[in-house]
């Protein structure tokens, strides 16, 4: 449990949240808790002060523009998992959404926290990771914009100094050209990932013309397929699920990076990865825009 | 803003009712509710977040009370196990005694508040309704199947 010791900031904007931050190493920054208050309690986490956005309004809001959507630091899962706007334009995040814990984590964790927690067993990173999202990302040293790739640097580790603050994550838009699938793999409902597949496939007439894969879950971070993105391009939406599985040797190009759990067997991750990455080719050339 | 560490008084709204506790920052929910609050309809199973067991509501939603510290909650209105029915009698948790639904009863709270936060918001739920609702809340005792009937019987399926 944490000290007594302990400290808690409450700043009203984020000009003050990076001010905290600016002042010790030893801050975490809250967000929606689902990650960092378990982290608290079991000890695994030790900082001096919490910085809560719980009063930070203006991180609270998501903009949809033409090509972008700006989801705050401080928006929930669920309100990603319920937004008509997003569902249209980015509907793998909303697919990967609401497949995030249980109604009782989405109700209070945000998107941009789970990015910043880099679980390997996230869903949302493996979305975000598909479909480009930048994290913006300011200190009192100046701001800078991260790909989910600069971000995420290894399992729980991230890329972000320790007066650095994410602020939004900008989500980019696309035209109905494009289609989605979302896989995951865990024993019980609710669970972290055993697996993830994310697929954007975006369609001329009856092919793909281009496509982007990420794997995540028993990795030490979420990738994506070079080797399969390529095979596919140019291939006739009806073959494109057995293309995928027929190039599924992409597993050995990852073999230093799978991170078995302690209880899924590096033979059957090995075995399944390429099943599961082509089912869900599968599903998104199949499915709805 | 106050950066010395020690507890401070926190205001919080549970049940309709406004307390001043005495709470450090790393106090959970749960813990100020059971310890502070002597309100132990709230359980703790797990303490990380997966059981439900301490299931509220804030703001009219589902939240695990363990994964929330207490005081960054001081504007947000707490329904506890203790705030549904007010010992009148509730359909919900009629429906969990009808159907069989409780065997331990030591997750029943935490279903019983998820229960009325489902049904709330979508009041005539189907079992596949139910079952993903109830992602956040276990049971070991039972199959859980009468605690989904329970449901269905609260909501529209009578």
């Amino acid at each position: 449990m944490p000290p007594p010791t302990l400290a808690l900031e409450r700043p009203r904007t984020p000009d003050e949240a990076i001010a905290v931050l600016a002042g010790t190493s030893e801050a975490r920054v809250l967000a929606g808790g689902q990650s960092l208050v378990p982290l608290l309690t079991l000890g695994f986490a030790e900082p001096d002060v919490v910085v809560s956005l719980d009063r930070c309004e203006e991180l609270d809001g998501v903009a949809v523009g033409e090509s972008a959507a700006a989801v705050g630091a401080m928006v929930t899962t669920r309100h990603i998992e319920l937004d008509a706007a997003l569902a249209d334009r980015c509907p793998l995040l909303v697919a990967a959404a609401g497949n995030v814990g249980s109604p009782h984590v989405r109700n209070f964790g945000t998107l941009v926290g789970n990015l910043c927690h880099a679980d390997p067993g996230s869903d949302l990173i493996p979305a975000a990771l598909c479909l480009g999202v930048e994290v913006e990302v300011r200190s009192s040293r100046g701001s800078r914009r991260l790909s989910v790739d600069e971000l995420v640097a290894g399992p729980f580790v991230t890329s972000l100094a320790d007066d650095e603050l994410a602020v939004a994550a900008g989500v980019p838009l696309r035209d109905r050209s494009w289609r989605h699938g979302y896989r995951k793999l865990a024993l019980r409902a609710g669970d972290l990932a055993i697996a993830t597949a994310a697929a954007l496939v975006r369609l001329e007439g009856d092919t793909v013309a281009e496509a982007r894969l990420v794997v995540g879950g028993a990795l030490r971070r979420a990738a994506r397929v070079d080797r399969l993105e390529s095979a596919l391009a140019g291939v006739a939406c009806g073959e494109a699920a057995a293309v995928a599985l027929a190039t599924g040797c992409w597993v050995d190009d990852l073999a230093d990076d799978l991170l078995p759990d302690g209880v899924t067997p590096l033979e059957y991750l090995r075995a399944m990865l390429p099943r599961f990455v082509a089912a869900t080719v599968g599903d998104a050339v199949a499915g709805a825009a | 803003m106050n950066p010395t560490g020690s507890a401070q008084p926190v205001r919080l709204l549970v049940n309709g009712l406004h307390h001043e506790v005495t709470c450090d920052a790393g106090d959970t929910l749960l813990a100020v509710l059971r310890e502070r609050l002597e309100l132990k309809g709230t359980k703790f199973g797990c303490g990380i977040g997966y059981c439900g067991a301490c299931t509220v509501l804030v703001d009219g939603a589902a939240a695990h009370a363990c994964c929330l510290l207490a005081a960054t909650l001081e504007d947000r209105r707490i329904t506890t196990v203790e705030g549904i029915g007010d010992g009148a009698g509730d359909a919900v948790q009629e429906a969990f005694l009808e159907a069989g639904a409780v065997q331990c009863g030591y997750c029943t709270p935490g279903f019983v508040v998820s229960v009325k936060a489902l049904l709330a918001a979508n009041p005539a739920p189907s079992l596949a309704e139910v079952h993903e609702f109830l992602t956040g809340n276990i049971c070991r005792c039972s199959g859980f199947a009468a605690i989904a009937r329970a449901a269905l019987a609260a909501g529209g399926d009578r």
